[in-house]
């Protein structure tokens, strides 16, 4: 079944239909949240969240503007993560915590801190550390279902913009593993 | 004028895209040290990079999200339902607009027609 039918139905309250976006989307919404390190329990929140305002949004999603629902429900996912990160920040800059205090206020056993320090965690936390304009390009570069097209619409900046960054953050990134010896 | 030869930096920057390269490209990339280097560092990273990248949706997700959406429009239901009308009004989005409307209008009437009563004063 083809997603504007999908969200036709959905747009007239059919929550079946939703569940199959839902079902369609999530490994997306998943990874792409991931890449933020933030606890597993919040980005499950964010994922949520995010279907949860397309659902709401439904009726002012119009594909005929050119727009995929894959770029839009990143974009929802962007920004609720990216204000997370804000309101993380301000919590960690408030109690003066470091990183390593989150594994803590988490509950994560020394077992799971251990994983965490697992060979997975050391990429996704070096692209966590990726400044925040190469993030999203160097990030979604890597989902195959999203454009380039739909990337410089996400980020709002030109095809070129993107090209350049997805490069630069890769070099970045290069580095960062290579510094950790991961690479 | 097609350029034959695209310059080094465009290329690389299509090899971090990873979505292909054009045969000329290709055959060029092949012969330049710097994209062959660029190209095998790349290359490495994404094979890395791609492995990490698929996250594992928690079981049974879809439908907590159905869930949710269900409970948020039963309590959207019981709250209209339990409103009278005059209120069910004033919270739909249609009578709001309705009323910013009139309002509007009403506004922009009092006004042209204050500027008209100053002009027709004002002309002698």
């Amino acid at each position: 079944m083809d997603d504007r039918l999908l969200i036709e139905q959905s747009a007239q309250s059919n929550t079946n239909a939703f569940r199959l976006l839902v079902l369609r989307y999530q490994r997306m919404i998943f990874s792409y949240l991931r890449n933020f390190l933030l606890p597993m329990q919040v980005q499950e929140d964010l994922a949520q969240e995010t279907f949860m305002r397309a659902y709401r949004n439904i009726t002012d999603f119009d594909s005929e503007k050119g727009a995929s629902f894959s770029t839009w429900l990143i974009t929802i996912a962007r920004n609720l993560a990216i204000n997370e990160m804000a309101k993380m920040r301000r919590r960690k800059a408030h109690s003066g915590g470091f990183r390593n205090e989150d594994h803590g206020r988490d509950g994560k056993s020394p077992q799971e801190i251990l994983e965490q320090r697992h060979f997975k965690s050391r990429i996704h936390d070096a692209i966590s550390r990726l400044p925040e304009k190469f993030h999203t390009a160097v990030v979604l570069s890597y989902f195959d279902e999203l454009s380039l097209e739909e990337i410089a619409e996400i980020e709002n900046c030109p095809l070129g913009t993107i090209k350049s960054r997805v490069f630069r953050g890769k070099q970045i990134l290069r580095q960062i593993l290579e510094r950790e010896n991961v690479l | 004028m097609s350029d034959p030869q695209r310059p080094c930096q465009l290329i690389q920057e299509d090899i971090a895209w990873a979505r292909g390269l054009s045969p000329e490209d290709q055959k060029h990339v092949l012969s330049c040290s710097a994209c062959s280097e660029t190209a095998a560092r790349f290359e490495e990273l994404d094979s890395l990079v791609r492995n990490v990248m698929g996250a594992d949706v928690p079981s049974g997700f879809a439908d907590r999200v159905v869930v949710q959406i269900e409970a948020e429009k039963r309590k959207e239901d019981s709250f209209f339902a339990r409103r009278p009308f005059l209120e069910r009004i004033f919270f739909s989005r249609a009578a709001q607009w309705a009323l910013l409307g009139i309002g509007s209008a009403f506004g922009l009437f009092k006004i042209l027609r204050f500027f008209a009563e100053v002009l027709i004063h004002a002309s002698p």
